[in-house]
């Protein structure tokens, strides 16, 4: 190679690094559309794995009263409706938590609407009305957690994200606008997933109410002499049903050796998975090294997650 | 209602306290759910779901606790906690005699004993 090839060979690699590092507007459209999706499906895998958690509440309080009256311990009642008051979980604060899921859906339209060749690079009306609901609930206190020293972090992060989503603060670029958003996406999703992982806990207790009440049953119709065969089905039936309303059995039972069988984290893994790979998305394109590959890519990523999650979840309360 | 009786936010540290306690509950009911796992004695299965069901039950009034709007709505909660501690204690005596694992037994004691400790601050 001559001294001149060698030369053109590195102002032709420059130019390219530089290129990706200010890719054109229509390189980074459809990665920046591929984060929005997936954002949203991360939303809906949130809402799922909320709904799971009451739907798995709902089912223990079934059994339980099921169980207290087969044993007429006292007097008790039974209700085969499903109709039940939550205990773990209830309805405002699954609001609350896909309140803070709409914040960081509303930052991902915010930034497809960035992204777009439009001069109008506005949201359209009911995303501003969102926007500035988020924006009323965060600057009036109105944003309950379980852990009260992360809630002002919250409520600064949701306020930024309104602001950005209603103009207040404009960015030059893209990049940019991820860079100044990446910590307060990142408070959301801590909280978030803090929030999780405590719902999840819950729900581990809640499905092991259900396991220790079917053991209960077979052990005690067994000992009363129960032929061998209508035994046999009452445990192959308990566990079908443990399998349904477990989102870890769905997955596999085949664990690799000296795992805990049920770990309480588990149950959140996979929406809080879906969660760190928004912010990963977000780092993605924030990174200026990383081109408009690897933003979709990491949406990509983001978007298998986030249906891994939903269908878990959402399989759990179709089973009832 | 006079200014004094106005409901307040909750005390952060008692929401913190809660948290806590929901912890230490959680670790009870897992513990109880391996005990279980590890019998098939029906008289013992009985008793380790009562003891169940009274841990959950407090983990439920722990939950309903730290969901409260404001104070009152804390206390009246609490106030529920409070009146388990007996059978929380009388509960420290019962698992030993039903879980013939010592050290497993044990553990469960000892979170129950942090568990009442952590009420009392309540």
């Amino acid at each position: 190679m001559n001294r001149l090839s060698y030369i053109f060979g590195i102002a032709l690699t420059v130019l390219t690094l530089s290129a990706c590092a200010t890719a054109p507007l229509s390189q980074i459209q459809d990665p920046i559309s591929h984060f929005d999706q997936a954002t949203h499906t991360a939303a809906n895998s949130e809402s799922a794995f909320l709904n799971a958690v009451q739907t798995v509440d709902c089912e223990a309080q079934f059994y339980k009263t099921a169980y207290e009256y087969s044993l007429q311990k006292k007097k008790s009642n039974f209700d085969l409706t499903g109709y039940c008051k939550p205990e773990v979980i209830t309805s405002e604060q699954i609001d609350t938590r896909n309140k803070l899921m709409s914040a960081i859906v509303l930052y991902a339209d915010k930034m497809q609407a960035l992204a777009t060749s439009d001069d109008n690079k506005q949201l359209d009306a009911n995303s501003q009305t969102l926007a500035e609901n988020l924006n009323k609930l965060a600057s009036s206190g109105g944003i309950k957690l379980k852990d009260p020293a992360i809630v002002q972090g919250v409520e600064t992060a949701v306020i930024a994200i309104a602001d950005m989503a209603l103009d207040r603060v404009k960015y030059s670029t893209i990049r940019s606008a991820a860079q100044s958003m990446q910590p307060h996406l990142n408070t959301v999703v801590t909280a978030l997933k803090s929030e999780n992982i405590g719902f999840g806990m819950a729900m581990n207790d809640s499905l092991g109410q259900i396991e220790i009440t079917m053991r209960t049953l077979i052990a005690d119709l067994q000992k009363k002499d129960q032929e061998p065969i209508e035994t046999f089905f009452d445990i192959i039936n308990s566990r079908n049903l443990i399998i349904s309303a477990d989102p870890l059995t769905k997955r596999s039972l085949a664990l690799p050796a000296n795992t805990p069988i049920a770990n309480p984290l588990d149950i959140a893994k996979p929406i809080n998975d879906a969660l760190d790979a928004v912010v990963s998305c977000n780092q993605a394109i924030a990174n200026p090294k990383t081109g408009s590959g690897g933003i979709y890519a990491a949406a990509e990523d983001l978007f298998k997650r986030a249906i891994v999650a939903k269908d878990i979840y959402n399989s759990i309360a179709s089973a009832k | 209602m006079s200014p004094e009786q106005k409901p307040q936010p909750v005390d952060p540290s008692k929401l913190s306290t809660i948290n806590s306690l929901i912890l230490q509950l959680s670790m009870i009911l897992s513990d109880l759910l391996t005990a279980a796992r590890a019998t098939t004695d029906s008289t013992k299965l009985v008793q380790i779901n009562n003891e169940y069901m009274g841990i959950q039950s407090c983990v439920n009034m722990a939950a309903q606790a730290q969901a409260a709007e404001n104070d009152v709505l804390f206390n009246q909660a609490t106030s529920a906690l409070k009146a388990q501690a007996k059978v929380l204690e009388d509960m420290e005596t019962q698992v030993k005699k039903i879980i013939s694992d010592a050290a497993l037994a044990g553990r469960i004691a000892g979170y129950i004993v942090q568990a009442l400790a952590l009420i009392a601050k309540l």
